[in-house]
C-alpha cells in the first residue's frame, strides 16, 4: 500500500478528509434464466474533501447499491471508485478506509452499546478503544446507554448507536444508508441536525442515500437525484431546486408536490421569454426562451410559487394569469394549501397560500407566477425545455 | 346522520391503562378528530364506539340513544380500519357491493346498490378499477376502494382509524384533499384518528388531543395551535417543533441563560421573581429582522447562525443566542453562513409562557401559563382538564 490510512496514524487526530470519485461506475445483475439487470448505469461523480453529498430517488433507482459498491459489499462489474489517490475498487472493504452506517441498525444482540461501539476497534487492535468510545459517546449525548443492550433500546436509539459506530473509526469517507428512517418525525429533526453539526465538526467526506426530498435538500451541499440507474441532476439543493434539469427531478423533489399539466406555446412576444396557454382560457408567462410556437409541453409550477388573487382575472390586465376555482381548501395554520379547479385541465392545482389568508369553497381565483418559477419539459422526454 | 357522545370512557388491559374518563361532544355533521402518539388510546376509543372493545366504564351515545348493550352490528357506524380489509377473491365492484348486501341498514335493490356505487367512486375517482382485484391497485387505490366501502352505506356516524396512513407523503396530501371534500359533502358526523397534527389541522372541524390514555386538549384547530393547554400539545403540533428554552424570572423580566431572551412579563402571568418558567416560540413565529430598530412589541433576539438547510422555498435555521439553540424558518432563498451573526424578531403575542418542568425530568411537560402580552380569551375556549 502506498499510503498509510488515516485512521492507524493516531485516535486522537481528526481523519483528514479527502475526495470520492465515481468513474463510469456500472453493476448489472445476471442471474440464470434471467435478463441481466442494470441496477447502476455507468455513473460519474466526483465529491470534494468534507463534502455532505445525498442520494436521492425512489426505491430501486441504484442509490444504495452505488453505495454498497463505495463500501465494498457489491463488486464493481465496471468502472472505478478513486478515494483520495487511492482507486479501492479491488480493494477489500476494510483496507478502503470508509464508514459506513446502514438503515438497518446490525448492531450485536448479546453486546452492549460500549461493546457494539468497541467491537471494530477491538479487532483492528486500537489502543484506547474506551476511551473512544467514551468521547464519542459525550459527544453524541449518549453516556447513559453504554451499558445497555440493543433490545432495550427504543428504535431511535438503536439508530444513533450505529450512527456512532460508522463514525468511532474517524473515517475519511463516512456512507449512511437512510440513517434517520426509523425515527419519528421529531426525533428525524433533531438527529438531522446532530448529524450535520457532526459532520461540519469533524469534517469527513460524507455520502447519505435517501429517499426523502427534504432530508437531502436540507443536510446536503450537493445532491445527486437518481432513477433508474442514472443520476437525472447533481447540483446544490438550491440548483436542484429552483432549476430541475428534467420532469422527474421537478416532480420528486419538492413538497407540496408540484403541478404537472399540459400546455401549448403561444405567443413568443419578446426575447426574454415564452407564453403558454394552459387549460381552455389561460396562460403563463415563463422564461424559457427556446420553445417553438404551438408546441406541446408539459407546464411545472411549484404551490408555494403561485401568486394568488382573489377573484377574476382582469381582462384589461395584459398580465398572463390562469382563473380556477377553489375547490378545496385546508388550513393548516402555517399555510394554507387550495385545491383549484382550472377549466380545461383534468387535473386540479395545488396553490399553497399565506398563514393569514382563508379562502371557501368555489371562491373564484386567479393565478399567476414569476416567469423564471413557470418551467417547461418536453412532452415526450421530459426533459427541461429553457 | 346523529350526534356522538363518550361519557367517562375508561378500559384498562391488565394494568395497562387504554384510555381512563375520555368524555366527549361531538355534534350532527361534526369532523372530530382525535390526535395523538402511538399508544394514547385513540384506536382504543374508536373501538369503543363501534362496540368492538368492551369498555370497563362509561357510556357511548348515538343520537341520544345509548349505546350500552347494542351489538357493533346495530348500532349504525361504519368504521375504515388502517389496513384496507378488503375481499381479495372480490372485485372493487363486489367489494364495493357487500356492505350494501347484508342488509343491516335496509334493503338495496340492483339498481339503488349501483347508484350509491357509482356515486361514491366517481367522487373517490375509481370508477375506473370496478373490475380489478384488489391485489391489481396501488396502495392508494386500495386505500380509496376501503374508504369507498365505508361511505358507500349511509351510517350515522363514520369512524376512521388513520385511513391515510400507509400512503406516500405525497399521495397522503392529495387524498387529505380529497377526504375534506367528502366531508364536506356527506356531513355524516365523522370520528377520524390520525398521529398526523396536518391531517388534523385540515380535516377537523374540531381536535381532541389524547396523551397517554386521557384527553389533555379539546378545542378548534385555531385554539389548539394558538392557545395549547400544555407543552405536550405545543410538541404535537407544528413541525420543526416549538422551540423550549428555560428562564428565570428576574427584575420584571423572564430571562434566559445569557439574557438572549428577555420576556417582560405581561398582567396575567402569575410569576413571581425568581420563579423558573418555559418559553415557547414556533420556529415559523421568529423572523429575521429588517430594520436596525426592535419592532414594537416585538422580542429583538441576537444570535449566531449554526446551521442553514434549504426546506424547498424555506431555510431552516439553527442560531445560538447566548447558548440556548433555537431553531427559525423563514420564508426567502437566502441562505446563511454558518457562524454569520443575525437578529432575529419574535412578535409576544407569539411567544408563549409555561411553567417550569415538575421533578426531575428537563423534559417534563408543563402547563401553558399564558402569553408575553395580555390574552383576549374567548368565552368558548374548549379547555378541558
Amino acid at each position: 500500500m502506498s499510503t498509510t490510512t488515516t485512521t492507524r496514524r493516531g485516535h486522537e487526530a481528526t481523519a483528514e478528509a479527502q475526495s470520492l470519485t465515481l468513474r463510469r461506475l456500472f453493476k448489472t445483475y445476471v442471474a440464470r434464466g434471467r435478463e441481466p439487470f442494470e441496477a447502476v448505469k455507468g455513473i460519474d461523480l466526483h465529491i470534494e474533501p468534507g463534502e455532505l453529498v445525498a442520494l436521492l430517488g425512489p426505491s430501486g433507482c441504484g442509490k444504495t447499491t452505488t453505495l454498497r459498491m463505495i463500501a465494498g459489499l457489491e463488486t464493481v462489474t465496471d468502472g472505478e471508485i478513486i478515494i483520495g489517490d487511492r482507486t479501492v475498487h479491488e480493494l477489500p472493504p476494510g483496507r478502503r478506509n470508509v464508514g459506513v452506517g446502514f438503515e438497518s441498525y446490525a448492531l450485536y444482540p448479546p453486546l452492549n452499546v460500549r461493546e457494539n461501539l468497541a467491537y471494530g476497534l477491538r479487532a483492528r487492535k486500537v489502543r484506547d478503544a474506551n476511551k473512544r468510545v467514551d468521547a464519542l459517546a459525550e459527544r453524541l449525548d449518549m453516556t447513559d446507554m453504554l451499558s445497555m443492550r440493543p433490545a432495550n433500546l427504543s428504535s431511535g436509539q438503536k439508530q444513533r448507536v450505529a450512527l456512532a459506530r460508522a463514525l468511532i473509526r474517524n473515517p475519511p469517507v463516512l456512507l449512511l444508508d437512510e440513517p434517520l428512517s426509523h425515527l419519528d418525525a421529531a426525533q428525524r429533526q433533531r438527529v438531522r441536525r446532530e448529524l450535520k453539526l457532526l459532520q461540519r465538526e469533524f469534517g469527513y467526506t460524507t455520502i447519505i442515500v435517501t429517499h426523502d426530498q427534504l432530508e437531502a435538500l436540507s443536510l446536503a451541499d450537493r445532491m445527486a437525484v437518481m432513477d433508474a440507474g442514472v443520476i437525472q441532476q447533481f447540483g446544490t439543493p438550491d440548483e436542484v431546486f429552483d432549476d430541475p434539469a428534467n420532469q422527474f427531478v421537478a416532480d420528486f423533489v419538492g413538497e407540496p408536490k408540484i403541478n404537472l399539466f399540459e400546455g401549448v406555446v403561444g405567443d413568443r412576444s419578446s426575447d426574454d421569454g415564452a407564453i403558454v396557454k394552459v387549460g381552455s382560457a389561460g396562460s403563463l408567462r415563463t422564461a424559457a426562451r427556446t420553445p417553438e410556437v404551438g408546441r406541446p409541453v408539459v407546464v411545472g409550477l411549484r404551490p408555494q410559487d403561485c401568486v394568488v388573487e382573489r377573484g377574476e382575472h382582469d381582462a384589461s390586465n395584459a398580465a398572463p394569469a390562469v382563473e380556477g376555482l377553489v375547490r378545496v381548501f385546508e388550513h393548516l395554520l402555517e399555510f394554507g394549501l387550495a385545491t383549484v379547479q382550472v377549466e380545461g385541465l383534468d387535473e386540479s392545482f395545488v396553490v399553497q397560500t399565506a398563514e393569514d389568508v382563508v379562502y371557501d369553497r368555489d371562491d373564484r381565483i386567479t393565478l399567476s407566477a414569476d416567469p423564471e418559477r413557470v418551467y417547461l419539459f418536453d412532452a415526450e422526454s421530459g426533459e427541461r425545455i429553457r | 346522520m346523529a350526534t356522538l357522545e363518550t361519557r367517562g370512557l375508561t378500559k384498562s388491559y391488565g394494568k395497562t391503562r387504554g384510555i381512563e374518563d375520555v368524555t366527549l361532544e361531538i355534534g350532527d355533521g361534526e369532523f372530530f378528530v382525535i390526535l395523538g402518539p402511538s399508544g394514547a388510546g385513540k384506536t382504543t376509543t374508536l373501538k369503543s364506539v363501534a362496540g368492538l372493545v368492551d369498555v370497563d366504564s362509561g357510556e357511548v351515545t348515538i343520537g341520544g340513544v345509548s349505546m350500552n348493550g347494542v351489538e357493533p352490528y346495530h348500532r349504525n357506524v361504519a368504521m375504515a380500519f388502517e389496513s384496507y380489509a378488503l375481499y381479495p377473491q372480490k372485485t372493487v365492484s363486489q367489494n364495493l357491493a357487500s356492505p350494501l348486501r347484508s342488509g343491516r341498514t335496509g334493503r338495496y335493490s340492483e339498481e339503488d346498490q349501483q347508484r350509491r356505487i357509482e356515486l361514491v367512486t366517481t367522487t373517490l375517482g375509481i370508477n375506473h378499477l370496478l373490475k380489478r382485484f384488489p391485489r391489481e391497485l396501488s396502495n392508494g387505490q386500495r386505500q380509496r376502494v376501503a374508504l369507498g366501502r365505508v361511505l358507500v352505506r349511509p351510517a350515522d356516524v363514520y369512524l376512521l382509524d388513520e385511513p391515510l396512513s400507509h400512503l406516500d407523503a405525497k399521495l397522503r396530501a392529495a387524498m387529505r384533499a380529497e377526504l375534506k371534500q367528502l366531508g364536506e359533502m356527506s356531513s355524516t358526523t365523522s370520528l377520524y384518528v390520525t398521529h398526523d397534527y396536518q391531517e388534523a389541522l385540515a380535516l377537523g372541524d374540531r381536535i381532541a388531543v389524547l396523551r397517554e390514555g386521557r384527553l389533555v386538549q379539546v378545542g378548534t384547530p385555531e385554539e389548539i395551535w394558538h392557545r395549547p393547554v400544555d407543552t405536550f400539545v405545543a410538541k404535537a403540533l407544528g413541525q420543526p417543533e416549538i422551540n423550549l428554552v428555560d428562564a428565570v424570572v428576574d427584575r420584571g423580566v423572564l430571562r434566559t441563560q445569557g439574557d438572549a431572551l428577555q420576556v417582560p412579563l405581561a398582567g396575567d402571568l402569575e410569576l413571581a421573581p425568581d420563579d423558573h418558567a418555559r418559553i415557547g416560540v414556533r420556529p415559523r413565529d421568529i423572523e429575521l429582522s429588517r430594520g436596525a430598530e426592535p419592532l414594537e412589541d416585538h422580542l429583538r433576539v441576537r444570535a449566531t447562525v449554526r446551521l442553514s438547510e434549504r426546506l424547498g422555498r424555506e431555510i431552516e435555521l439553527t442560531v445560538d443566542a447566548g447558548g440556548v439553540s433555537l431553531v427559525a424558518v423563514t420564508p426567502g432563498a437566502h441562505v446563511f453562513d454558518e457562524g454569520q451573526s443575525v437578529e432575529l424578531d419574535i412578535p409576544l403575542d407569539h411567544v408563549h409562557v409555561f411553567a417550569a418542568p415538575a421533578g426531575d425530568d428537563p423534559d417534563a411537560d408543563s402547563a401553558r401559563l399564558g402569553a408575553a402580552t395580555v390574552e383576549q380569551v374567548s368565552a368558548t375556549s374548549g379547555r378541558q382538564q
